[in-house]
């Protein structure tokens, strides 16, 4: 797994070792599953029932694959790093790359939110069942959101063992979980008894396609970490078809577990669906490493999410879509502390006053829109810069069935998430709306607009 | 086993686990230390020192120059592996009014270089790879630019290169040292760079590029002299 230090000669092609050696698809297996599977995902069973949830969970595999294909044929090409943002930039515009900036920042953030609401959540639950009954989750939601930036603002370093023993037992713990109900024998799992067909019919199954984007939310950055000095690989988006098809089969294994152990009513809303399954099987210790195993998936997706967030920020500074002043790095720590301290408190506030459920549609509303935008993007893409007119690293087949694909289960995602928060989605729109007004009218003066466009491309065709 | 037992060995395991975390940071502090110790023997009177984030400064002389290398940890661009950079800046009075940058694939988050600040774009001489901006600042920045195109355009097909800048004071030029593993990243958004110790070669071949760039300024040096 050692990478090698030297950057690969022009043209050098990314071999597909290179690209997943046994380590990285360890990576992409194990670091991906790990905070989708213990908490969130079952809202969707709250909202059209546990099948419901089942079908919402292919029907979000079959957006991520546009998503990893529309995605694949872009990042190829775009040589600039910077992932969606930079993209932007180039086929779109500042405007463009200003929002998805704050697609990118709102997503994690409250995603980082909502780990710390489950960390604080599963710390007065087991106190409680130790007999603590006094405490309370909000200290701990403060101080999870506190030590994880504190912890990204000195850029704290740690080795692989300690990374891989983190990982490796949220990991364990899942399996150990599945074996411990015995599905082979039927004696644990009562699927017959819980499953009740669409309790909403089949409106129930589009509500459910809201949460139903949890089981894979971030999957199309989480496995993206381009080299400094990137050649265009020719290969599959193996990198995340590979973590789809771990996360659907992780997914598919997690639902199976909880929705034969607990009736959907009380699955639709719990905080915690794995932890509740292994305090149902009334083992201790099965309880002690579903607990271990959803506080390790939480912290690691929160610090993730502080460090993905903070840098997206600090890239809005540099590039003065935000005032420039968060685009400072610490002097000793190298790290974009503005842009961290920045975002603690509207993770706090949201962290605190805000329940999980709506915490994690804010996540998943600033997720969609950024799906909404790549729909758009390839096609503006492939109409400016047709193929044949600049080298592609990857070509996505059917162009523009998975946009057009996309596009629809977007709207149809939004629909689901009207139909049970729709305050929420009116917020957040205009929230993004006033933002934009803002950039148009106030912020655009500032950017450089000559700096936005790296790439060595031919005008687009119509310009 | 009681639900109060199982809490202490939670405990007992989060302290554990925290203190070998300590333990592990401080190793990789202490490794980084060292990752310039090759160059003592390139440079005269050489000293290094070690920065808040472990990595180490070295300074010395070089053909009577003084000399700063340092090396930049860069983890600022989203959806990119850490990278971890090699600064290495002579410093003489080059007897130029003017500065001339050039910086390969610019994302915007280069915090440490020079060239984005520099407020004149230019034009970018024949032969140099695409992704290269070149700006400048001063009246005379084209000039400086003809004289030292020739030796930028040969450096820069090194995609290692990211970074060359000349200013009234010296040169300064950055190389990719290490790029962080991939793995690491992608679980933790750790930064764990292999096998970037520094090569004493490797420093003697900046700081010749270096010296072929104020060479190819002597005129501007000797005119200022007079």
């Amino acid at each position: 797994m050692t990478q090698a230090t030297t950057a690969p000669a022009q043209g050098e092609k990314i071999s597909l070792l290179r690209v997943l050696g046994p380590g990285h698809v360890w990576a992409l297996g194990v670091g991906i599953v790990l905070v989708g599977e213990f908490m969130g995902w079952n809202f969707s069973v709250g909202k059209g029932g546990a099948l419901a949830a089942l079908i919402a969970c292919w029907v979000a595999g079959l957006l991520y694959t546009c998503v990893a294909m529309i995605d694949s044929e872009v990042t190829s090409t775009v040589a600039a790093a910077g992932g969606q943002y930079a993209q932007a930039k180039h086929i779109v515009g500042p405007l463009m790359a200003f929002n998805v900036g704050l697609f990118l920042v709102f997503a994690y953030t409250m995603l980082e939110a909502a780990n710390a609401i489950t960390l604080g959540y599963l710390v007065q639950t087991v106190a409680g069942m130790a007999g603590f009954e006094g405490v309370h989750d909000k200290p701990f939601i403060v101080l999870t959101i506190l030590f994880l930036a504190w912890l990204n603002y000195r850029g704290v370093y740690a080795s692989l063992t300690f990374n891989l023993v983190i990982t490796a037992i949220a990991c364990f713990a899942i399996v150990v979980l599945f074996f411990a109900v015995q599905p082979w024998t039927g004696d644990t799992l009562k699927h017959s008894a819980m499953l009740t067909g669409l309790p909403y019919g089949w409106l129930g199954v589009v509500a459910a396609l809201h949460f139903g984007l949890w089981y894979y939310l971030g999957i199309e950055g989480t496995t993206q970490a381009a080299e400094e000095v990137r050649s265009p690989s020719r290969s599959l988006p193996l990198g995340t078809m590979t973590g789809m098809i771990t996360l659907l089969i992780a997914a598919t294994l997690t639902w199976f577990i909880c929705v034969g152990l607990m009736p959907w009513e009380y699955l639709g809303q719990a905080v915690t669906p794995l932890f509740d399954a292994a305090r149902l099987m009334e083992s201790t210790p099965l309880m002690v490493l579903l607990f271990i195993g959803t506080i390790f998936s939480t912290l690691a997706s929160a610090n993730g999410c502080i460090n993905d967030a903070s840098r997206a920020w600090f890239s809005m500074g540099r590039d003065r879509y935000l005032p420039q002043w968060f685009g400072a790095v610490h002097p000793k720590y190298r790290t974009p502390y503005r842009a961290i301290v920045f975002l603690v408190p509207v993770a706090l506030i949201f962290a605190y006053f805000a329940p999980l459920d709506q915490v994690i549609t804010f996540s998943i509303l600033s997720g969609l829109l950024g799906y909404t935008f790549m729909s758009f993007n390839v096609i503006m893409f492939r109409n400016k810069w047709p193929l044949g007119t600049i080298k592609r690293g990857y070509v996505h087949p059917f162009h523009p069935l998975p946009a057009l694909v996309l596009l629809v289960l977007c709207a149809v995602t939004y629909f689901a998430v009207f139909l049970g928060y729709g305050t929420q989605l009116i917020a957040m729109m205009v929230f993004y709306i006033i933002a934009s007004l803002w950039f148009h009218f106030h912020r655009y003066r500032y950017v450089r607009r000559g700096d936005q466009f790296t790439m060595a491309w031919p005008r687009p065709r119509g310009y | 086993m009681s639900t109060a037992l199982a809490l202490l060995l939670v405990l007992l395991i989060a302290g554990y686990g925290g203190a070998r975390g300590l333990r592990d940071h401080r190793a990789v502090k202490a490794g980084r230390a060292r990752l310039l110790d090759n160059g003592l023997s390139v440079l005269s009177k050489a000293e290094i020192n070690s920065a808040a984030d472990g990595l180490p400064r070295l300074r010395g002389f070089w053909n009577a120059h003084p000399i700063d290398v340092r090396l930049i940890p860069d983890t600022m661009t989203i959806r990119r592996l850490p990278q971890l950079w090699l600064s290495v800046r002579v410093e003489k009075k080059l007897g130029i009014a003017a500065s001339v940058g050039f910086l390969a694939r610019h994302a915007g988050t280069e915090f440490y270089a020079q060239t984005p600040e520099m407020p004149d774009r230019l034009d970018p001489p024949a032969g140099l790879p695409w992704e290269v901006m070149v700006r400048g600042s001063g009246q005379s920045a084209s000039e400086v630019l003809t004289a030292i195109s020739p030796i930028v355009v040969e450096v820069l097909q090194d995609p290692r290169i990211k970074e060359i800048t000349v200013t009234p004071n010296g040169v300064r030029i950055i190389r990719q040292a290490a790029e962080g593993r991939r793995g690491e990243h992608l679980l933790l958004r750790q930064v764990t760079f292999d096998n970037a110790d520094i090569p004493a070669g490797d420093l003697k071949d900046l700081l010749n590029i270096a010296q072929r760039l104020i060479r190819a300024l002597a005129p501007a040096l000797e005119a200022a002299a007079e």
